[in-house]
């Protein structure tokens, strides 16, 4: 036997062999994702009855750094601990906020005073008692400018917080702050006795439905059930364990075979790989941010012919899998505080675009579009199709991709904006507050307008208290921002997650990995 | 009829090569003797060693070839095709016969494309590293002593360097592009060309043959050109083979880790890193470039290993042996 | 041979030192770990604020003087990213990235070996051909695309390994076995062709010398001469898997070792953790190399370190 035939033959079943497994690999799983609706998910064998209890496996994209949870913004923190501790407020099914810790919900004494009735009889897992002193020092660590806190953002224009009394707590504010009830949302409470303590950023102690049971560094965290829990319902899962798998093919991989129940960040294509899909509509707003001060999209017929221009439908369709809707000329989710009911997106119309395009002269007109890659769910490709969709309108299209790094230099220079900067703009906070400071206002980091009526109503509505008045400011801000195209609006993404068949869960508009709301059938 | 018998010389641990190493050529059998006919032929009676040229020279043609070839622009999207399968599977198509990954681009053309970014990469890498790793052995052999230390100090220090890592950071300050992938895999790569050619140069000059022609009184550059350089030329070709293999592998790792050729352009690491997203639905998006990568290192290996072989003696005469059954 | 060591040191410390101060100026070019690290809506004042903090405001020469200071005392600082001591989160994820190196060359050792000598027992038979031709695959295919391939086959279809991570037993056979692939390659290869030579040499001699055993000229004295350059090999592989390879089979088995580490740390711009590694690392490197040569002394005193 020649020595050529044989090996021949050798690499030719290797490659049988591998495009054999290849192709079995896929398609040989269950294809039971089928989801209807925004809220829900529909596993097709049957819907099964919940049991109580039962373990199971949570794997996040990151591990937490650390424990403490107000010292980083970690989200891979955030989803341990949203379990261990509770804040003051909480945001329901449909994303309004409504007392937890606290009693009822927040009242305002005055323009600059907020009061807080704590719940009673509330201990911690280590039988420290929840009281109004408590609170006021969990908040007071964060604010210490000494603590260091990168949370420090979320609570800027707080400058004192006291107990009043045993379940009362007073919090003043720099200047009218119509948001703070969000921020009681955001800000967990802590047993300021055992914070002092060098354990506290391992072996977290909160009031919430589980408890810290272990944590092996790169390997896994677990929590158990609180049986004592005070809330309600309380929860069924008993145990659940946390595992930290940075790629989302090896996160659904571990889906498939069974190692995982529940997967973050699923990919709009493999929704249907995984055993079971749950989506809804998501904080991130991919939208491209137009240069109205100069260049050839200081033309207001320009931008708006660039929004015409592109079939934000047929992104969400082929890009997203459906997985987005359409922003509706904001960047604003409708569960934002702050969400324009009124105004009404840009539709799909080439030939306007062409038109309008023609009319102002611009034909042809170089369009930069800074961008980046690897940031965001699929930043690159929305960044291409829009700018195909550019190219089509006439104009000139030079898509530049650069590292974050620098990325963010040209997002936050101010002297030279580039006609069009891709962004993902997110708001844990869900309220307009910050996005509007950010990037509609004209000095805002990530701004390319220089209206002053519109910034004045931006400033009027961060210390605008009365929540009507507030609306009506954002409504007018929102309005000009959608008439005068200051961006091209793109989509609302959907979050996506991947389940196993025993787990059922509703997923959360505010992208919090509850696990007292999950159960599973067996 | 043959086996492929030696290691791959990059392989071996580059400080410990000494002039021993070296298979001495000098004299009468010093010069492989060119012929294309011969050398031909000496090709066709190691068949890996012809199938890997064989693929190597098909993959050069449509690498040059490529914007005739290639049915389709590989940075041409089209949302509506995106993964699509192989002509094969059922909703696959000739159109986009090796199927479309998530924008839609054809994986054919990426593929040829592919293979121009590998090929360029790898010799450029290689020229480069070697040229300047060539030069300093050439000076530490000949001038010998101090600058020799020297020299090999300098190459010791580097060698201890922790490569890939260093490669990592630099590439991310500067930012990874075909330009910077090719400067920093040289600046890590001209170690062993140096100790090589330091390693030939000292034995050669050892060399008793050397030592008369210096006594009879011929110059020194001579001695060079004529004794030193005909003794580089195969061992440095089969490095420079292996190491080229070496480099392919290289770019394609720091491609798939994303510190090397960025998107729009192509290459095969890159498009493996894009299609493991979506291994389970596409896996034609992982399985072809990879293919191609293996393929390519195989092939090179091969005529590298065939190179070895026929450009020393002493080797074709092993090689000889062993086919005649000595092996015990 | 104290001696030699001492000058190796040396060596090494400059080496180290070189490394670091490469690191050092590297890193501080690639910009701004202050923006980075920050949510883009964060307020200029807070991005200050940041910078202040984590001593990002000073001018480089400052923040140098204060590094080599730090470095002297083993003080890398506090990550970045994991607000921890640098040191204490290289020196967490390092015995991983051992487990696996060691695993894999372990196993790339055990293949080889056998195998190789198998080989040359009788070069170009079938067996021979299978070994080399395995070989030169295992040394060809990308190390990234084989572990997808054993994930996707091993794990997910068959479901024999778990699909990444670490822990058990089991979590380590894959990310090991696609770690020790061309590694076990190239050591065959080399083992195979120094045992032919060797054979080659002892044939002829005991062809001579009547009625030796074979087995014990070959194995003792062909294994012995043959194991210099394997040695050799096999610790240049080691520090390649070490501070290279690592890297790539981490990302993507998810394994939390150095590597995983390194990548990360870029990614968030941890210039600090950076740091550490590469330190860290460089040390490793270094002592291994060393290592090397005396075990090379060790096992052939003829052999003469330069």
């Amino acid at each position: 036997m020649s020595n050529h035939t044989h090996r021949t033959r050798r690499l030719g079943a290797l490659l049988l062999v591998l495009g054999l497994t290849a192709a079995t690999a896929c398609g040989g799983d269950d294809d039971t994702g089928a989801d209807t609706g925004d809220t829900g998910d529909n596993g097709g064998s049957g819907d099964a009855e919940a049991v109580e209890g039962g373990s199971i496996s949570i794997a996040l994209g990151s591990e937490p750094t650390t424990l403490d949870p107000q010292i980083r913004e970690d989200g891979g923190e955030r989803a341990v601990n949203d379990n261990v501790y509770e804040t003051l407020l909480f945001r329901n099914k449909d994303g309004e906020l409504e007392p937890k810790l606290a009693a009822e919900m927040p009242t305002q004494i005055d323009d600059t005073t907020w009061e807080v009735k704590l719940r009673e009889g509330i201990t911690f897992h280590n039988d420290e008692p929840l009281n109004a002193e408590v609170v006021a020092a969990s908040f007071n660590r964060i604010i210490d400018p000494e603590f260091n806190s990168e949370q420090i953002g979320f609570v800027e224009g707080i400058t004192e917080i006291e107990a009043v009394d045993e379940t009362t707590v007073r919090f003043t504010t720099e200047g009218p702050d119509p948001i703070l009830p969000s921020r009681l949302y955001w800000i967990k409470v802590v047993p300021i006795e055992y914070s002092k303590d060098s354990a506290f950023a391992e072996s977290p102690v909160g009031t919430g439905p589980y408890k810290f049971v272990e944590w092996q560094r790169g390997q896994e965290l677990v929590l158990e059930k609180n049986p004592d829990y005070w809330g309600d319902p309380a929860p069924s899962i008993d145990e659940v364990t946390y595992r930290f798998v940075a790629e989302s093919g090896t996160r659904l991989s571990g889906l498939i075979s069974g190692e995982f129940d529940l997967i973050t960040n699923l990919l709009p294509e493999d929704a249907d790989q995984a055993p079971k899909s749950a989506h809804v509509q998501g904080l991130e707003h991919p939208v491209m941010i137009l240069n109205a001060m100069g260049g050839p999209t200081e033309s207001l017929e320009v931008r708006q012919a660039m929004n015409y221009a592109v079939d934000k439908e047929a992104l969400a369709e082929e890009l997203y899998g459906g997985f987005a809707e359409v922003d509706q000329c904001q960047i604003l989710s409708p569960t934002y505080a702050g969400f324009n009911e009124e105004i009404d997106a840009y539709p799909y119309d080439p030939e306007m675009a062409k038109q309008m395009i023609t009319d102002a002269g611009a034909e042809g007109a170089d369009i930069e579009v800074i961008s980046t890659a690897g940031r965001w769910l699929k930043d690159r490709e929305v960044t291409e199709a829009v700018a195909n969709y550019w190219t089509e309108a006439g104009l000139t299209v030079n898509v530049r991709i650069f590292e974050f790094d620098e990325y963010l230099d040209r997002l936050f220079d101010r002297e030279t904006r580039a006609p069009a900067i891709f962004v993902v703009s997110s708001n844990e906070l869900l309220d307009a507050a910050r996005v509007m400071a950010a990037y509609y206002a004209k000095d805002g980091t990530g701004a390319s307008n220089a209206n002053e009526e519109l910034v004045q109503l931006i400033d009027d509505a961060r210390v605008e208290t009365d929540a009507e008045a507030r609306e009506e400011l954002y409504a007018q801000a929102t309005k000009i921002a959608c008439d005068e195209a200051y961006f091209a609006f793109l989509l609302n993404i959907e979050d996506i997650y991947g389940l196993s068949e025993r787990l059922q869960w509703e997923p959360r508009v505010d992208a919090k990995l509850i696990v007292s709301e999950m159960s599973v059938t067996g | 009829m043959t086996a492929i018998e030696q290691p791959p010389v990059g392989a071996v641990d580059p400080r410990f090569v000494t002039p021993g190493d070296v298979p001495d050529t000098a004299g009468r059998f010093g010069r492989v003797r060119r012929g294309t006919a011969r050398t031909l032929r000496e090709l066709w009676s190691d068949k890996a060693g012809f199938l890997g040229a064989a693929y190597l020279l098909l993959l050069v043609l449509v690498a040059v070839l490529a914007p005739l070839v290639a049915p389709h622009d590989p940075a041409a999207q089209s949302l509506s095709d995106r993964l699509d399968p192989p002509f094969w599977a059922a909703e696959g198509s000739w159109d986009h016969p090796l199927g479309t990954d998530n924008l839609g681009r054809d994986v054919l053309s990426r593929l040829i494309f592919g293979a121009r970014v590998s090929l360029v990469v790898g010799l450029a890498v290689v020229a480069l590293a070697g040229i300047y790793g060539v030069v300093l052995g050439l000076i530490a052999g000949y001038k010998g002593g101090r600058i020799n230390a020297f020299i090999m100090r300098y190459v010791d220090t580097q060698l201890a360097f922790p490569g890939l890592l260093l490669i990592l950071i630099i590439l991310t300050v500067i930012g990874p592009s075909v330009t910077t992938v090719i400067i920093v895999l040289a600046i890590n790569n001209w170690m062993v060309y140096a100790r090589v050619t330091q390693g030939i140069v000292l034995s050669v000059k050892e060399n008793a043959y050397v030592e008369a022609a210096e006594i009879v009184g011929c110059k020194s550059r001579r001695v060079v050109f004529r004794h030193i350089l005909p003794n580089l030329t195969s061992p440095l070709l089969t490095l420079a083979t292996l190491e080229f293999a070496a480099v392919i592998l290289s770019e394609a790792a720091l491609s798939f880790l994303g510190v090397g050729i960025q998107p729009p352009q192509t290459s095969w690491g890159l498009d493996i890193s894009i299609g493991k997203d979506y291994i389970f639905n596409a896996w034609w998006l992982v399985t072809f470039p990879g293919i191609a990568i293996a393929l390519t290192v195989l092939s090179v290996n091969l005529v590298a290993s065939w190179l070895r072989v026929t450009a020393d003696p002493t080797e074709r005469e092993k090689r000889f042996a062993a086919s005649t059954g000595f092996g015990a | 041979m104290g001696r030699y060591i001492g000058k190796r040191l040396l060596q090494g410390v400059v080496v180290i030192v070189g490394v670091t101060i490469v690191v050092f100026v590297v890193t501080r070019m690639i910009g701004d770990p202050v923006r980075v690290m920050l949510p883009i809506e964060a307020t200029p004042e807070q991005r200050a604020a940041f910078a202040k903090q984590i001593g990002f405001d000073r001018s480089i020469p400052v923040q140098f003087v204060d590094f080599i200071g730090d470095l002297a005392r083993f003080d890398f600082g506090e990550s970045l990213w994991q607000r921890r001591p640098a040191l204490d989160v290289v020196t967490e994820h390092l015995p991983r990235t051992f487990q696996l190196v060691g695993a894999g060359m372990l196993l790339g050792v055990l293949l080889s070996v056998p195998l190789g000598v198998i080989a040359a027992l009788r070069p170009g038979s079938v067996r021979d051909r299978l070994t080399v031709t395995s070989s030169l695959l295992g040394l060809s295919i990308p190390q990234f695309w084989l572990g997808l391939i054993f994930i996707v086959v091993f794990a997910v279809q068959f479901k024999w390994f778990p699909t990444s991570g670490t822990g058990t037993f089991k979590h380590l056979v894959l990310p090991a076995l696609t770690m020790a692939l061309p590694i076990s390659g190239r050591l065959t290869m080399m083992v195979r062709s120094s045992m032919i030579d060797e054979l080659n040499t002892q044939y002829i001699r005991t062809a001579k010398a009547k009625g030796l055993p074979y087995r014990r000229t070959v194995g003792f004295h062909a294994l012995r001469n043959a194991a210099v350059p394997f040695v050799s090999l096999a610790g240049w592989e080691g520090i390649r898997a070490l501070a290279g390879y690592a890297v790539v089979i981490e990302t993507v088995f998810a394994w939390p070792g150095v590597g995983f580490l390194a990548l990360e740390s870029i990614e968030r711009q941890d210039l600090i953790l950076l740091q550490a590694i590469v330190f860290v690392i460089a040390i490793i490197v270094v002592l291994f190399n060393i290592g090397i040569d005396i075990a090379y002394k060790a096992i052939d005193p003829r052999i003469k370190l330069t």
